[in-house]
């Protein structure tokens, strides 16, 4: 109830946030998704961050002027089952209640290819912030731009899962973060 | 040897499965109430190992015994015992193969893939559904309980008399209790 009426908030917003000349513009984030995926046991496990916010200015024509800063509630991170919801915001995980927000800021863009870009940037998650290089797709439909892409990070450098969990034969280190964002053409 | 007794291979089926039943079942028992933990984690998995294991050796010894008759019941049994003996058996062979299918479509509907050995996913039968995870949850508890059942006559039935043992343990053949 609480994400759909933020979802909704943020969609009516959204329009009024793009008539701002300066700001950058935000994510759509009725369309906009983020998911995390790891390994438990060797049984694949995915959630998603179902409030996130995501600013983005990108110009095709000028990829190195671009900027992203994405946000996440880590609390909102979804399993499909609450009883694990509810274990992810624990302190050995997330600890949501110390870190309720993850982050990624961008330090820079370069175009790759047409339609491929890498984003340099700073992730942090729970506190602790890692550099890492984001390989991103992006098209555009004339209306909107989409930037997808995946990212590789090890949970454990994020003291995500510590305690017992941090063994990694019963939940793998490596954790894919799947991601699309969506914005209006700028 | 004579025909008193079951073919090596399905000797070796037999108690290979009585075994991993014997680990699989308390461990189901047990498990299933366990908060959320790593020990929790690694439990369900070896369950559904031992699970998705039974459920080929079974098959196996189904195939196998096809071509491989059982051998005749031992002389003198009444013809109630003969054909209980063998809806029991049969009963068995059915349930050993049911009940980690049961489980492996239960563990879909709950919205995790069984990996075998943390390395053979097997298809998603049924997507998610809470309400299908949940009925499958009681169908799976109550086969196992029927399963318990018949474990208990079957066992009761074998040690009542060595002849009967001797069809799965050969050395006991020379051991007549007549």
């Amino acid at each position: 109830m609480r994400s759909r009426a933020w979802l909704l908030t943020a969609a009516l917003a959204l329009p009024a946030i793009a008539q701002v000349g300066s700001a950058p513009p935000a994510a759509d984030a009725a369309t906009s998704r983020i998911f995390a995926r790891a390994s438990q046991m060797g049984v694949p496990i995915e959630g998603e961050f179902r409030r996130i916010q995501a600013e983005l200015d990108f110009d095709p024509a000028s990829p190195a002027t671009g900027s992203a800063r994405v946000q996440l509630d880590v609390a909102s991170f979804d399993l499909g089952d609450e009883e694990l919801n509810r274990e992810l915001r624990r302190p050995e995980w997330f600890d949501a209640a110390q870190h309720p927000v993850a982050t990624f800021v961008s330090s820079g863009i370069t175009a790759l290819a047409p339609g491929r870009l890498e984003v340099a940037g700073l992730l942090t998650i729970k506190g602790r912030t890692l550099a890492v290089v984001v390989p991103v797709q992006h098209s555009s439909d004339g209306q909107r731009q989409v930037l997808e892409g995946s990212l590789p990070i090890r949970r454990l450098q994020f003291d995500v899962g510590s305690g017992a969990w941090t063994d990694t034969a019963v939940v793998a280190d490596e954790v894919e973060i799947r991601f699309r964002l969506v914005t209006a053409q700028s | 040897m004579t025909t008193t007794s079951f073919t090596r291979t399905a000797i070796a089926l037999h108690w290979l499965i009585a075994a991993l039943l014997f680990v699989t079942f308390p461990l189901g028992v047990y498990m299933h109430e366990l908060p959320i933990s790593p020990t929790r984690v690694e439990l369900f998995s070896y369950h559904k190992w031992i699970g998705v294991t039974l459920f080929l050796l079974a098959v196996t010894r189904v195939a196998w015994r096809w071509g491989h008759p059982a051998p005749p019941p031992v002389a003198g049994t009444p013809a109630w015992q003969r054909i209980t003996a063998a809806a029991t058996h049969h009963l068995l062979y059915l349930l050993v193969i049911v009940i980690p299918v049961s489980g492996w479509l239960m563990s879909s509907a709950k919205g995790v893939t069984t990996v075998w050995l943390g390395l053979v996913p097997l298809p998603d039968l049924v997507s998610k559904n809470e309400e299908l995870g949940e009925l499958l949850e009681e169908v799976h508890g109550s086969l196992n309980f029927g399963l318990l059942l018949l474990v208990v006559l079957h066992i009761a039935r074998a040690i009542d008399r060595d002849e009967v043992m001797a069809r799965m343990l050969p050395f006991l053949a020379g051991r007549k209790s007549e």
